[in-house]
């Protein structure tokens, strides 16, 4: 049941809305999620509330701005950047999204999806080989949440993870709502995905809310966690035993405690599943 | 071309154009329709960028309105499409849009408040010194060190010359009033983020503005009195000079006196 992730326990997004909290209150928890493009600028209040902050708790680091399936040349700069960073913050792992951002040098901001196929996973496994040498930290992948796939995926989206992974030796960032909004949009089976992800490559959840339009759902990070995601979570533990846990809200943040109340469900939810936890020795 | 940089390269045609040709490689699924599925990237793509630009430049779309903000917006994202990896910069040309745009050019304050907003954001995330310069050693200074004292100022400190009522546009938007109209005005302005890390401008004489420059670029005490001379009458310039620095040490916008 236990894979040989480091546990780091139940940690949170860190937000700017929360910094003054944070320092004034120091809540107990076991760890925060930078944004890491959030603290690449030179200074003023992100870098002072962030220097303040990972002196009280362990952090890891995640961006959106990588672009790694991107078929531009990898940004070495943005690279540099980011290592630069981890340098400063010494994160216990960092990571970004299995999508792609840019192409020709125009910046979409958005994550968008990669076809499933031999091709993409080549591509892929070479340049997260070349991320992984540089930043010379543990590197994860995130899974996306998608609103469409392509006519030459050959493979189902956990398989193109997994393999991805095992390929290139990065680790898994499983998006536990991004699971279940991409089932509704594509029309699998949550629970599925879950089942066919390789174990012992998963070292990190992310648990968020989402928008239900009825017929699709868009990946919004702007709800609670909603009950099919809560029990999507339960079933994961079932599988993975104890993962590093947080909860992601990037838009409507509510008050610090409202969010921490929230990951005291995830946390009394993992207990429930995984009484051994009681005895674990946070790894951190 | 590799089948991965065509599907790239078709995918941001869509968002960035009419273009359609990605339908091809969308595969049908359940009820939700192809274009539909790539119209949810493609509406996120604008509101993302349309969010970006009223995030940075709130006073802007306030000073122009719903409709014309929607027209600045629409010609901004398909002129401008963002080459930066973060949105952070998204919009730094879009002073340079208004100026040069032949409907918004009419309307020289808009570059101007779209300028001041860009220089408040510089303000609020450059880099920290390791200290600010205090009064105390203006205080010590001994008089023969005077002429070649030489100022570097905290990273966030910069100058803005307005043409306009831009600023107190500005400031009026900010305080939720009603900006008077557009008039042609020269005043300057620094602007700077204070030990408190909040940004801050303040309206400075053209004098201040002057040995501002001067100091940036370098020049020491004796060589700013002696390029004020041609601003101000001789008996003025030791006061005032001396004014202006202890209200920038007050201020903590010298980094280090050095001489
Ligand atoms: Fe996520």
């Amino acid at each position: 049941m236990n894979n040989s992730s480091p546990f780091l326990g139940f940690g949170l997004g860190l937000r700017t809305d929360h910094f003054q909290y944070i320092l004034d209150n120091r809540p107990e928890l076991d760890w925060f999620e930078i944004l890491s493009e959030n603290y690449m600028v030179d200074g003023g209040k992100p870098r002072y509330f962030l220097d303040a902050i990972k002196e009280h708790y362990p952090v890891v680091m995640h961006g959106v701005s990588m672009s790694i399936g991107s078929t531009d040349p990898l940004n070495m700069d943005y690279l540099k950047q980011l290592k630069l960073l981890a340098e400063h913050v010494q994160p216990k792992w960092i990571s970004d999204h299995l999508c792609w951002t840019t192409v020709n040098h125009i910046n979409s901001h958005d994550l968008l999806p990669l076809p499933y196929n031999e091709e993409a996973i080549n591509h892929l496994v070479e340049r997260i080989k070349i991320v992984q040498e540089t930043l010379e930290r543990p590197f994860l992948i995130e899974n996306l949440s998608s609103y469409l796939n392509y006519n030459n995926s050959e493979l189902e989206e956990w398989d193109f993870i997994n393999e991805i992974a095992r390929l290139s030796g990065c680790k898994i960032l499983l998006d536990i709502n991004n699971i279940y909004v991409s089932a509704r949009n594509h029309g699998f089976k949550p629970e599925v995905y879950v089942d066919a992800i390789d174990k012992d490559a998963v070292w990190q959840f992310h648990l968020a809310g989402h928008t239900d339009y009825g017929n699709y759902v868009i990946d919004t990070h702007d709800h609670d966690v909603p009950d099919p995601v809560w029990d999507l979570y339960r079933y994961a533990l079932k599988r993975f035993g104890p993962i590093s846990t947080m909860i992601e809200r990037d838009d409507h943040i509510p008050e610090f405690p409202d969010l921490y109340q929230e990951l005291q469900v995830a946390k009394d939810i993992a207990y429930q599943e995984i009484p051994s936890l009681n005895k674990q020795v946070l790894s951190c | 071309m590799s089948t991965l940089k065509k599907l790239q390269d078709d995918f941001s045609a869509y968002l960035l154009t009419e273009d359609d040709e990605i339908i091809n490689l969308v595969m049908e699924q359940g009820e939700l329709d192809k274009y539909s599925r790539l119209n949810i990237y493609k509406n996120a793509y604008n509101v993302r960028l349309r969010s970006c630009i009223e995030t940075d430049h709130p006073m802007l779309a306030l000073y122009l309105g719903d409709e014309l903000f929607e027209k600045m917006v629409s010609a901004y994202i398909s002129e401008y499409p963002s080459k930066f990896t973060s949105l952070r910069y998204f919009c730094d040309a879009l002073p340079h849009y208004l100026k040069q745009d032949e409907f918004f050019k009419t309307v020289p304050i808009l570059a101007e408040i779209a300028s001041f907003e860009r220089l408040m954001m510089s303000a609020f995330d450059a880099a920290e010194a390791d200290k600010r310069a205090s009064i105390n050693e203006l205080q010590k200074l001994e008089p023969d060190n005077w002429p070649t004292i030489k100022l570097k100022f905290h990273p966030s400190a910069s100058l803005f010359e307005a043409n306009w009522n831009s600023v107190e546009s500005w400031q009026a938007l900010k305080n939720e009033e009603a900006p008077s109209e557009a008039i042609e005005n020269t005043r300057y302005w620094i602007i700077w983020r204070g030990t408190d890390r909040l940004t801050q401008f303040r309206n400075i004489p053209n004098e201040a503005y002057i040995m501002f420059n001067c100091f940036k670029d370098d020049y020491n005490f004796a060589d700013v009195c002696e390029l004020l001379q041609e601003h101000l009458p001789e008996d003025k310039i030791g006061p005032l000079t001396v004014q202006h620095l202890s209200l920038w040490l007050e201020m903590g916008v010298i980094h280090e006196i050095c001489f």
